[in-house]
């Protein structure tokens, strides 16, 4: 067809299509017809010509074709759980805890996901889904993501980049060609098996990378963090940014031996001084105790600095308060939450509940207790931890902003207590009444480890019942709290308490918009439920 | 024995109008919103509290539908929302006998059948108004003709000046002579020089591809001056594609009936002119014949498709052709028996007898378009830039349409499977393929 689409193209007004040969025998048959426009002889060769080589299709050659995947050492789940698990990835970024729940639990009953799933599954970007569903994505899904770049992140896992016993053969050369993720998944993975190893890996590079990179690199060291790691943290201490230089200030503390926790101790120590309690005669306890008064305080006197260092600076120590906070608050602040607390408790020979209660009595008690959080939380220290949750539980601010930072402790710390403390913390909330309104218990129910345990659960559900009722009673819904613990409680719920979930619910049949709405509520909380009963059920049922 | 179609989830999903639909049934498959569950061996049927009490009921014989509720989309959240229940709890729907209001709408389907029957039957008996049919005839011929002449004068003087300058034209220089060729009655023509006015600077060769349409065009419209020298049949797919239509009742009266198990191995749904166009391919097990069915529905949103054929289902029927020189385009006679899931391999072929098959269609009808294919045991080859391959075992291969493919690629595994698609000519779309001892639909 080439000869008469040159001809075509500039037009036969220019150029004569007469000439030209017929490149086949279908427009040979053309130009021996007689049609009377030469214009319609050469679309009628074109035509013919191109029906001529259509038909005339040729297969293609054949390129290299790839190895079939290996057979899965699990079984396939039944394909009826294809439509559910479909729903839950369509939902997983609103609502990811369904998905996590039904992708462990195909996991803890031995199988791997149906491979017209996999697609959408390595799709997912969300780092906590990617987790759970790598031990079900088989040998056909390892082998799939070969084809995609963008599902590079199986093949990773895979390959060792980030499994848990063992590093890659070529680690050395994944650490430097990698792209970022690759990277700061390889770290990770290096620090928990051979730590010297990460952090040669990082020293090796670090004047080379961005300040992002360097900060996202050094918080992984806190993984495997000893005392071999303290050159090069000195090192970090003194990095352009700001951000670095604090990172690795608090990785320093962490570890006593360095020059920077000693040095926080003394300057520590320089601002606190305990006076331990009068030990009183047994008499005089005796009848205190008949009188109800509280047992005796120890003093805590609190002195910060008066002027500032400047060779605080070099310890990650910044002289400019942030709004809202004097100048002395806040170096007392950033030196005292540098030291794990028990440093004191050992120092004073006091227990730390003795201390918080000092601490409780002084000036500047405020900025301390929230240091000695930050404290504990970094070393981490359980006890520690466990009594502050107290403090702050006790101490209700007025101020929504002060109050807001106090729901966040309890959140922070609720989360990182063992599970009988917070357990037993969230009971303690939802039985006092004397408490009132002035913490949602949404936010630490929220921050309890999911699942809940059948205890909270049952107590949690009992609770809800009972605000149920109210509200519906009262006509008032109170549109807080108990409905946000309703709707995380449809996802935390334990699998031995959902057949109870499901009854003891109050009805109404008020019509006002109040009771349709908690009503709408209620039907949500069920539908999850019975969601989650429904896909326990098939999983755990054989293909 | 008639056999109830028992379908899975998934198709029931696909059968939605659009995602609204699909959404809003999901939710009303649940008990709490229905009245007076049942089924029997003939029909599914419930009441679902809306704003008002609706009944609905489903035939699963002949699988057709029906509900009291106002909205205009088919099928309705409401059915949807009764499929599925009955798909995942069947024991909410509880056996028993049909109510009044469902034997009612049987026994008025049934009816209707009937009249429809008796029609077809008179007309076919009916002496035909002869004059005053041919007259109208002639009339058609005459304007067609007009039409036909005006459009070979506008594409010589394309031709004589060139294609480069039609990169340039505006939308209305083609929307205009198309106009034209409506007003002439001669629709297909018209859909046929829209689409050609779509190739000026589109991706590839556009030229090569521009004068090969073009140049297809012109065999048509010859074909069309010198039609009394044509085959019957040919003559036939001349007028059908120029802008004839078939009028449905005439041809299930005349057409031949084909009976076979027919397999739905394809769907795919198009916008073409503002119309939703849905093709089901489909493949008769014994005769190996193909067959496409064409539904059409007015733009988005509106009511679906008014018939279901879901893929990956089969079923024991009769289909009739439309008169062709290579019989594409079939209509759905009668459904006898549905079949439920493809669990035997489909009929297939290899790369080359495809081709010949494809070749063959073109030599008897040389403005033929898209074919079903059906491969035997190959394999896909993915790669990175290229369009993918499917690769049979003597080596030969044919492209993929629209790669990547990655749920197909999941499925096969990279083992050798049959593979279902639509044949363009140039690539293959697919459709599906038969592994694990099932047919799979993955979608349009």
């Amino acid at each position: 067809m080439d000869e008469i689409l040159q001809i075509a193209l500039v037009g036969t007004g220019k150029k004569s299509a007469e000439s030209a040969p017929a490149a086949n025998s279908a427009e040979e048959l053309v130009t021996l017809a007689a049609v009377e426009r030469t214009e319609k002889k050469l679309l009628l060769r074109a035509g013919a010509s191109k029906v001529y080589l259509a038909a005339g299709q040729l297969p293609h050659a054949a390129s290299a074709l790839p190895e079939p995947a290996r057979s899965e050492d699990r079984p396939v789940c039944s394909s009826r759980a294809v439509e559910v698990f479909r729903d839950l990835y369509a939902s997983a970024g609103a609502e990811p805890d369904l998905l996590l729940e039904a992708l462990r639990l195909l996991d803890e009953c031995g199988f791997v996901l149906p491979p017209v799933l996999l697609p959408v599954a390595m799709d997912q970007a969300r780092g906590e889904i990617r987790k759970a569903v790598l031990p079900v994505i088989g040998e056909r899904g390892r082998w799939l993501a070969g084809f995609n770049d963008d599902w590079q992140w199986v093949r990773n896992a895979a390959s060792g980049v980030t499994a848990a016993d063992r590093l890659p053969e070529n680690a050395d050369q994944l650490w430097l060609e990698g792209n970022s993720g690759t990277r700061r998944q390889l770290l990770e993975n290096a620090r928990r098996i051979d730590p010297a190893r990460g952090r040669q890996w990082l020293a090796s590079v670090w004047s080379a990378e961005k300040a992002d990179q360097r900060l996202a690199f050094i918080a992984m060291l806190a993984t495997g963090v000893s005392d071999e790691d303290i050159p090069f943290l000195e090192e970090a201490l003194m990095d352009r940014s700001g951000n670095v230089r604090a990172k690795a200030a608090d990785l320093l503390a962490r570890l006593p031996n360095s020059g920077l926790a000693q040095r926080m101790r003394q300057r520590g120590a320089a601002m606190l001084h305990y006076t331990p309690p009068k030990k009183r005669g047994t008499l005089a306890g005796a009848v205190g105790a008949i009188l109800g008064k509280k047992q005796d305080v120890g003093q805590l006197e609190v002195t910060p600095p008066k002027t500032f260092d400047k060779e605080w600076a070099k310890d990650a120590i910044e002289e400019k308060p942030p709004a809202g906070i004097g100048e002395r608050a806040h170096w007392l602040k950033q030196v005292l939450q540098r030291v794990p607390p028990s440093h004191w408790a050992e120092r004073f020979g006091a227990s730390h509940v003795e201390l918080i209660a000092a601490a409780t009595a002084s000036d500047y008690d405020q900025p301390l207790l929230e240091a000695w959080s930050e404290a504990a939380f970094q070393a981490p220290e359980a006890d520690w931890i466990s009594s502050l949750w107290d403090w702050w539980f006790t101490h209700p601010v007025k101020k929504p902003e002060a109050n807001q930072l106090r729901i966040q402790w309890l959140s922070r710390m609720l989360a990182e207590m063992p599970a009988a403390e917070a357990e037993e913390r969230i009971l303690r909330l939802v039985t006092d009444e004397s408490l009132g309104k002035s913490l949602p218990t949404a936010e630490l129910a929220a921050a309890l480890p999911r699942p809940w345990n059948a205890k909270i659960g049952k107590a949690l559900l009992s609770w809800l019942r009972n605000e149920a009722k109210t509200a519906l009673d009262s006509q008032r819904p109170g549109y807080g709290d108990w409905l946000q613990v309703l709707d995380t409680a449809g996802k935390c719920l334990p699998a031995e308490c959902l057949p109870e979930a499901l009854v003891g619910w109050p009805e109404s049949t008020g019509d006002d918009y109040a009771s349709r709405f908690v009503n709408q509520q209620l039907h949500h909380f069920q539908t999850t439920i019975t969601l989650r009963r429904r896909f326990r059920e098939l999983l755990q049922s054989s293909s | 024995m008639v056999q109830r179609m028992q379908l899975a989830v998934e198709q029931i999903n696909a059968l939605a109008p659009d995602a609204g639909s699909a959404a809003a049934g999901k939710k009303l498959a649940d008990k709490r919103h229905w009245q007076n569950l049942g089924q029997s061996p003939l029909a599914v049927w419930g009441e679902c509290q809306g704003s008002a009490l609706y009944q609905v009921k489903v035939d699963v014989a002949a699988f057709a539908y029906n509900c009291t509720c106002p909205s205009r989309k088919l099928p309705c959240k409401h059915v949807l929302g009764l499929l599925l229940l009955t798909a995942q709890s069947a024991s909410d729907v509880v056996a028993g006998e049909a109510p009044e209001w469902v034997t009612a709408w049987l026994n008025k389907r049934a009816a209707t059948a009937r009249t429809k029957e008796a029609k077809q039957q008179d007309m076919a008996a009916r002496p035909v108004d002869a004059a005053a049919q041919a007259k109208r005839a002639e009339r058609r011929h005459a304007t067609v003709s007009e039409g036909v002449e005006q459009l070979d004068l506008w594409l010589c003087d394309l031709i004589r000046g060139g294609l480069a300058e039609l990169e340039v034209k505006p939308p209305s220089f083609w929307e205009d002579q198309a106009r034209r060729l409506i007003d002439a009655q001669a629709k297909g023509l018209a859909t046929r020089v829209k689409r050609i006015g779509e190739i000026p600077g589109s991706a590839g060769n556009w030229p090569r591809k521009l004068l090969g349409e073009i140049g297809r065009m012109a065999l048509l419209t010859h074909a069309f001056r010198g039609l009394e020298k044509l085959d019957a049949d040919l003559q036939s797919d001349v007028r059908q594609l120029i802008g004839w239509t078939i009028d449905k009742d005439d041809l299930a009266a005349k057409g031949d009936k084909i009976a076979d198990e027919w397999l739905v191995l394809g769907q795919t749904v198009d916008e073409e002119d503002r119309m939703r166009v849905q093709r089901s391919w489909l493949l008769g097990r014994k005769t190996r014949r193909s067959a496409l069915v064409l539904h059409f529905a007015a733009g988005p949103g509106a009511p679906g498709f008014s018939d279901s054929i879901p893929p990956a289902t089969a079923f024991e029927g009769e289909l009739i052709y439309y008169p062709s020189a290579a019989p594409q385009r079939a209509m759905i006679h009668a459904r006898r028996q549905d079949l439920g899931a493809i669990k035997r391999p489909p009929p297939a072929t290899t790369v080359n007898e495809h081709l010949r098959i494809a070749a063959e269609a073109l030599a008897r009808q040389p403005w033929h378009e898209l074919l079903l294919a059906v491969l035997k045991n190959v394999r896909i080859a993915p790669r990175e830039k290229d369009s993918w391959l499917v690769i049979d075992e003597r080596g030969d291969a044919l492209p993929l349409a629209r790669s990547p493919h990655w749920t197909l690629l999941a499925l096969a595994g990279g083992h050798a499977a049959d593979i279902a698609g639509v044949w363009d000519g140039e690539a293959l779309l697919p459709q599906g393929l038969f592994v694990d001892d099932q047919y799979r639909w993955i979608g349009g």
